[in-house]
C-alpha cells in the first residue's frame, strides 16, 4: 500500500542530493528510502550523542531507536521555523538521554561505563579529528570551536550537553554559583554561535 | 518598544543544552508566554541555541548503529495496519493526492483509530495483547502480570500498562484532544509531593501508544499539557489524574 500512496517515485536520494528538510517531506508521504537516508545521514551522530550521555550501549541504541520512530510516526512534529532537521533530531535524541539518566541518576556510570570506551572528545581535540570518517570538516570545525573557549566554559557546557548534567548539578559538583553556572553557558554558547555560524543549517 | 530578552537569552542558552531546572525552567516559560509566539527576536534566540547546541554532537565520533532499526521501525507500523495515517510536515505544501488516494487515507486512518480504540478496550478487560507502540520496542507484549491504570479527565480516554516490579510502562489512549499548537501531554508520577517528569507524548489522529521505558508508575500519576520543551516542573493545566490505590 505504501508504495502505491507514494507521491514520487523511488529515487536514489545520494544521486540527486536532496536536504534534510525535503527529505522529512518524503517521510511525511511514506517514503521508506528517505527515511533510511535520513537515518543513514544521523543515526551514527545521534547513537553518538545518546551513548556519551547515558554510557550504555543498549539504552542509547533504544534512544536513537525511539527518537526514529517518532520521525517515521510524526513527521509533523518537524517545524522548519524552530530550526533545521538536524536540530531537531539531535534536540529529540538529547532530551531522552538526559530525561533517561536523571530518572535513573542512582544507577548511572555503573559498572558497564568501563566497557565503553569513550573518549573525552574536547580533552584534546587534535586527537580525535584525524578518525573522523563523517563531515570531517565540520567536526574539526566543532572541535576547534570547543578548543578555543576558556576552560571554564567548556567545563560547563561539557558537564550540561555531553553528561547531561542540569544547571543545579554543575552548581552543586563544581561549587560555583548558579548564577555563574549560567553566565558561562551563556558566553560559551555566544562564542560557539559565532565561530559555528557558517556551519549552521 | 523593544523588549528586554537578556533574561530569555540567558535561560535558553541553558535550555537548550538541556540543563534548565527547577524555578527556572518556570521563569522561561512565564517569560516566553509574556513576549507571546510571534516574539521574533525570541524565536530567533530559540533557534540559534538549538541549532549550536545540536552541533556539538557534531565533536562526537559517528558510532555503528544496528541498522535492522530502519527494518523494524518500518515493520512495526505495518504490522498494526496498512500504516497509520501520516501527518505531512509543516513544510510540505498543500495535498496533491489524488481522490483514490485520498480516500485509501482515510481508511487508513479509520483503521488506524479503530485498532488503537479496540487495543485500549482490550487491555483494560485482558491481558496478553500486543499493540503497536512510539517508544524503544517498536511492538510491546503485556503479560498477565501486568497492571491497568484509567485515568480521570475529560480530554479523552487514557490508560497505562506497567507489571509491578518492572520498569517501564506503556500509555494508551483513544480521542485525545490537541493539546494545541507546540503543545504535547507530560505525564507526572510524583516523589512524596514532587513531581517527577515521565516523559512527553502527542496524539497523531486523536490516538497515543507510547511506550516509557524508565518510568515506574507511583500511587498518584498526572497528566498536563505543557509546550514541547517538556518543561522539568509542570507548569501547565492539568488533563489526566490518576491514582492506584
Amino acid at each position: 500500500l505504501r508504495s502505491i500512496e507514494r507521491r514520487t517515485p523511488p529515487l536514489d536520494m545520494d544521486d540527486v542530493g536532496l536536504d534534510d528538510q525535503e527529505l522529512v517531506t518524503l517521510v511525511g508521504h511514506g517514503d521508506q528510502t528517505a527515511f533510511r537516508q535520513l537515518f543513514e545521514r544521523y543515526a551514527g551522530t545521534a547513537k553518538a550523542l545518546a551513548l556519551r550521555v547515558v554510557r550504555q550501549p543498549n539504552l542509547a541504541e533504544d534512544i536513537v531507536q525511539e527518537a526514529f520512530t517518532s520521525v517515521w510516526r510524526d513527521p509533523a512534529g518537524y517545524d522548519p521555523e524552530r530550526g533545521s532537521v538536524r536540530a531537531w533530531l539531535m534536540g529529540t535524541v538529547h532530551h531522552r538521554a538526559v530525561d533517561l539518566v536523571r530518572r535513573e541518576e542512582a544507577h548511572r556510570r555503573r559498572a558497564d561505563s568501563a566497557v565503553v570506551e569513550l573518549r573525552e572528545d574536547v580533552g584534546d581535540p587534535a586527537d580525535d579529528v584525524a578518525v573522523e570518517l563523517d563531515r570531517p570538516g565540520e567536526r574539526r570545525a566543532v572541535l576547534e570551536a570547543l578548543a578555543q573557549l576558556p576552560p571554564e566554559q567548556r567545563d560547563v557546557i561539557t558537564m550540561m550537553y555531553l553528561d547531561g548534567l542540569s544547571q543545579s548539578a554543575i552548581a552543586e559538583r563544581t561549587g560555583l554559583p548558579l548564577g555563574t553556572v549560567k553566565s558561562r553557558t551563556l558566553l560559551a554558547m555566544r562564542r560557539l554561535r559565532s565561530a559555528l555560524g557558517d556551519l549552521r543549517a | 518598544m523593544m523588549r528586554d530578552h537578556a533574561r530569555i537569552e540567558e535561560l535558553l542558552a541553558v535550555r537548550s543544552l538541556g540543563g534548565l531546572d527547577g524555578d527556572d525552567a518556570r521563569t522561561l516559560d512565564d517569560e516566553l508566554q509574556e513576549h507571546g509566539p510571534d516574539c521574533a527576536e525570541c524565536r530567533r534566540l530559540e533557534r540559534e541555541f538549538s541549532e549550536t547546541a545540536a552541533m556539538l554532537a557534531a565533536s562526537l565520533e559517528p558510532q555503528p548503529v544496528d541498522d535492522t532499526i530502519v527494518d523494524r521501525i518500518v515493520r512495526s507500523t505495518e504490522q498494526v495496519s496498512a500504516g497509520p495515517e501520516r501527518a505531512t510536515p509543516r513544510a510540505a505544501g498543500p495535498a496533491t493526492e489524488d481522490e483514490l488516494t485520498h480516500r485509501r487515507a482515510s481508511k487508513r486512518r479509520r483503521v488506524w483509530q479503530g485498532l488503537i480504540g479496540v487495543a485500549a478496550s482490550i487491555a483494560l478487560i485482558v491481558a496478553g495483547f500486543e499493540i503497536l507502540t512510539s517508544g524503544s520496542q517498536p511492538i510491546t507484549s503485556t503479560k498477565a502480570s501486568d497492571h491497568i491504570v484509567r485515568f480521570q479527565g475529560d480530554h479523552g480516554d487514557l490508560a497505562l500498562v506497567y507489571d509491578p516490579g518492572e520498569p517501564g510502562a506503556i500509555v494508551i489512549g483513544t480521542g485525545i484532544a490537541d493539546p494545541g499548537p507546540n503543545n504535547v501531554y507530560e505525564l507526572w508520577t510524583f516523589d512524596g509531593k514532587t513531581p517527577v517528569r515521565a516523559g512527553c507524548m502527542a496524539p497523531v489522529d486523536g490516538a497515543m501508544a507510547s511506550t516509557l521505558p524508565g518510568v515506574t508508575p507511583t500511587e498518584t500519576m498526572a497528566v498536563t499539557v505543557e509546550s514541547n520543551v517538556c518543561p522539568d516542573a509542570p507548569a501547565g493545566d492539568v488533563a489526566f489524574t490518576a491514582s492506584l490505590a
